[in-house]
């Protein structure tokens, strides 16, 4: 168990330790984030993480416009992940409306999600490996990557800025083709991931840089906030999908991977073991996909179809009204969870009855892990730092919003 | 005396002779309701405010019964909600697909009920009738007549409150469209109260026509400075800019509507001749400068002539000022020692008058003025600067006074002029001071109508440029008299 010591990190006048700046930009760094080391030698003493260079009022913006005209606000909370945050985002606010999509829509966003979900992992994992030095392991992740952002594109029109879902439904249904596409792109991201797990798992220096580093004793992750990955390496078995399921994650067949040693590198056997299960979901959902509509039938809550707002004054008056005044979802307040690459990105959400949301909320998931850092860094050499932040997967779109 | 009704399995007690639609909203039950009006008389013909009653027949129109005492009327059974669609049906049969560039788009009546009780897709399939559409009807008013429902609202409201029946109804079923009489233009000065009754977007102002979208637009209440009728206003602006003024549902003094005459008055504030800065004539030219400069060289100007015993010192307040700037005028004119402050009713007025709302006087604070003992008609300032008893004047400006005819004729046996103005106007070339004041849509203070009524306005605007209201302006320059103790006997 760590001890930690209580250090004045403003204490100029310590002729001990040296004070050394990493960031906001910097190689290493992913995003734009800072922190301030103090250092005793080679060793970190403490850290001080200065986050929000990211911040772009997320929150405040949802104020100003529609319900509607906040999704592609959530494209870019964690610009890895998009459709995870569109689908949680509207996952809340139909909670609001007290509706449930159709079997289709489910089917279709757990399929968005799950590729995102792959896409984090990947690019979490390969620039970890790259910072580390393993250039081939990062070129590969992200050449696996580009096949799931073909995908995305397809799916969406969007490679990271996607915008497809909405508020009783998705914008539209699922191109032609597109399950051929997405098994053989599935088959060539396995092979990426098993030749970049031949690279590093068993590489001496990958293992000697990650094993050991990085660590945070269970209670104190599961006290400080922590959830995904991170909390699942540090030995506690918690998923957003397994333990409070939503869409149809509870008819699906999949492991949750838990790790034992809460170290970096059972946070990158975690995650390269999670992008193995969500493939696998990804080919349970196009195999069980149920065809039908993929938008509810309430005319208060979805668009209606442009062949009506175009041929018709109803349609088009329809089409007027939910787009100049917005939704109207009853007065109230929800928080709704889903799991995203980093753990359970929440949503709470309050209403006032208009056509603008009065508060949206958001639980940024790395966010816990971010204030943990100094936790996990005391103690460990300044080279410790690249691997352990690389792990916790800092994505400054989410952690600033 | 009042009756309870029950309404929606609530047992509500509401003053008598009140039809269901007007007990209802007191109840908070909105009945959709189109042809109805509740100024204008009961027309029944858009059948969409029908209820069902308890032991009537038939389902009723709520708008042409009165509420009785243990009434039991049902607003939302299934029998109500299907008779709504099927109005609502009815009337977007030949309706046309305007709504992006129709202006009613936002406060239309037909989406809002669309949204609210209807919400079916069209079952219509044949060619919509079409009829003539961008008809210029004259006074404020365009005409398109395949968005008109044929409620007859407009008719009503010039049968009934103006008294001249100019609109009517031709032909039949769905070749029914509104037209004026032999086809004359519409010619009434309270034809732009019929673009607000209009519950959908046939009839509308040509002066907003385009301008701006209703859900932009910030609404401010006010009082139209037009007349001495006071109409309840809202200005409605975005940006910094007024787009237009609507009518505020005042029972006692102006009901529903206004006058075309006051629905325009917002133009004379919007133009580039706002004053924004002081001005100050050195020389032959005036130059801009700061307001602490200008105090000044007004009050150098007006101590040297206070020195010499020869400073006669008069004030002229339009009838346009707020009661507050009028009042904190008049007590600065005390401390400059002007024997009388005139009244300056303006060019316009005496206007025409009418026994609906427009009224001669076209300023909105006579009576306010005359409160505070401003009440000499600025005509008597004529033979009193001739005869020079008067040659120093300080002007509080309004629009269009006629002080600007009278500064004109005795530019030469003024000594000193100051002017407190928000507008470029004849009083530059006779000013010595141009002081830049806030103008109606950016004061709050009161007007009084002719009746006695008082009236709070509220600003909208942010002030422009350097400008301050008159009661600012008038504390600078009395701390400033103060500091120098300069004294005008």
């Amino acid at each position: 168990m760590k001890e930690l010591k209580q250090i004045n990190t403003k204490d100029k006048l310590s002729q001990n330790h040296m004070m050394l700046n990493m960031g906001p930009a910097h190689p290493s760094m992913h995003g734009v984030i800072k922190l301030v080391l103090e250092l005793d030698g080679e060793t970190v003493i403490n850290c001080d993480a200065e986050i929000g260079y990211l911040h772009r009022a997320f929150e405040k913006e949802s104020e100003r416009g529609t319900w509607t005209q906040v999704f592609p606000y959530t494209d870019r909370l964690n610009y890895v992940s998009p459709l995870i945050n569109n689908v949680g985002y509207a996952l809340a606010v139909e909670k609001l409306f007290d509706v449930e999509v159709t079997e289709r829509c489910k089917y279709i966003r757990v399929l968005a999600s799950e590729i995102s979900r792959v896409c984090d992992h990947l690019t979490c994992v390969g620039a970890s490996a790259m910072e580390l030095g393993a250039f081939t392991a990062f070129l590969y992740m992200l050449q696996a990557r580009e096949y799931f952002y073909e995908l995305t594109e397809d799916l969406s029109g969007g490679r990271i800025t996607p915008n497809y879902v909405r508020i009783g439904g998705l914008a539209h249904d699922l191109p032609e083709n597109f399950k051929e596409k997405a098994l053989d792109n599935i088959d060539k991201v396995a092979e990426l991931i098993s030749d970049v797990d031949k690279l590093l798992t068993k590489n001496r220096i990958f293992f000697d840089r990650m094993r050991g580093t990085g660590y945070i004793p269970k209670d104190m992750a599961v006290n400080m906030g922590f959830t995904g990955p991170c909390l699942r390496a540090a030995g506690v078995s918690y998923d957003v999908r397994k333990d409070q399921p939503y869409l149809i994650y509870d008819k699906l067949d999949f492991e949750i991977p838990i790790g034992v040693n809460s170290d970096n590198y059972d946070r990158y056997l975690v995650r390269m073991e999670e992008i193995e299960q969500s493939l696998n979901i990804i080919e349970q959902v196009l195999e069980k996909m149920p065809d039908g509509p993929i938008n509810i039938d309430d005319p208060k809550i979805c668009f209606p179809p442009k062949s009506q707002v175009y041929g018709s004054i109803e349609g088009l008056m329809h089409q007027f009204k939910l787009v100049y005044e917005g939704h109207h979802p009853p007065e109230g307040e929800v928080y709704h969870a889903v799991e995203g690459g980093n753990g359970e990105l929440g949503f709470y959400i309050v209403s006032d009855g208009t056509g603008s949301p009065y508060r949206v909320r958001v639980r940024p998931p790395c966010f816990f892990m971010m204030q943990a850092i100094p936790r996990m860094l005391q103690g460990e050499m300044i080279a410790d730092i690249v691997p352990t932040f690389g792990s916790i997967n800092m994505i400054a779109g989410e952690l600033d919003r | 005396m009042t009756v309870k009704f029950t309404i929606d399995g609530r047992t509500v007690e509401v003053p008598e002779g009140l039809n269901i639609i007007l007990a209802a909203k007191r109840a908070g039950i909105d009945i959709p309701h189109f042809c109805y009006h509740p100024y204008l008389s009961v027309a029944g013909n858009c059948r969409m405010c029908i209820v069902e009653i308890e032991k009537m027949p038939k389902p009723c129109i709520a708008c042409g019964h009165i509420v009785q005492d243990g009434m039991v009327v049902h607003t939302n059974t299934d029998m109500v909600k299907k008779i709504r669609k099927g109005i609502m049906e009815f009337l977007l049969i030949n309706h046309p697909l305007d709504c992006p560039i129709c202006d009613q788009a936002g406060e239309c009546k037909l989406q809002e009920y669309y949204m609210l009780y209807d919400c079916e897709e069209s079952r219509f399939n044949e060619q919509k009738e079409t009829k003539e559409k961008v008809i210029d009807l004259g006074s404020m008013i365009m005409l398109d007549r395949e968005r008109c429902i044929a409620c007859t609202r407009c008719v009503r409201f010039f049968e009934e409150f103006v008294g001249d029946a100019q609109l009517t109804l031709r032909h039949r079923s769905d070749h029914a469209e509104i037209t004026t009489f032999n086809g004359k233009p519409l010619d009434s000065i309270y034809s732009s109260n019929i673009a607000d009754t209009c519950p959908v977007g046939a009839l509308t102002s040509k002066d907003f026509r385009f301008k701006c979208r209703v859900w932009f637009l910030k609404s401010d209440d006010s009082v139209c400075p037009g007349c001495a009728r006071g109409c309840n206003i809202k200005i409605q602006h975005n940006d910094g800019v007024i787009y237009r003024i609507m009518p505020r549902m005042t029972p006692d003094i102006n009901k529903f509507w206004m006058c075309d005459v006051g629905r325009l008055t917002y133009k004379r504030y919007q133009g580039n001749e706002r004053l924004t800065k002081p001005l100050v004539l050195r020389g032959q030219r005036l130059e801009v400068t700061i307001l602490e400069e200008a105090i000044e060289e007004l009050l150098e100007s007006l101590r040297k002539l206070a020195k010499d015993g020869s400073a006669n010192v008069a004030g002229v307040a339009s009838a346009e000022l707020t009661s507050e700037d009028a009042s904190a005028f008049k007590s600065f004119m005390g401390r400059v020692g002007a024997d009388k402050v005139f009244l300056d009713q303006g060019k316009d007025t005496p206007g025409f008058e009418d026994d609906i709302l427009i009224r001669a006087d076209r300023n909105p604070n006579t009576a306010g003025l005359k409160k505070l003992g401003i009440e000499q008609p600025v005509d008597e300032l004529d033979a009193l600067i001739s005869s020079g008893k008067v040659n120093v004047l300080f002007i509080a400006a309004g629009y269009r006074g006629k002080i600007e005819d009278i500064i004109k004729r005795h530019k030469d046996k003024l000594k000193l002029v100051t002017t407190f103005a928000y507008n470029e106007s004849d009083l530059l070339e006779g000013s010595d001071v141009i002081l830049p004041t806030l103008a109606w849509p950016e004061l709050k203070g009161t007007f009084t109508n002719f009746e006695r009524v008082t009236q709070e306005i509220s600003p909208a605007l942010a002030p422009k440029g350097d400008a301050l209201s008159i009661k600012d302006i008038v504390s600078q320059l009395e701390a400033q008299m103060e500091r120098k103790a300069i004294a005008v006997a």
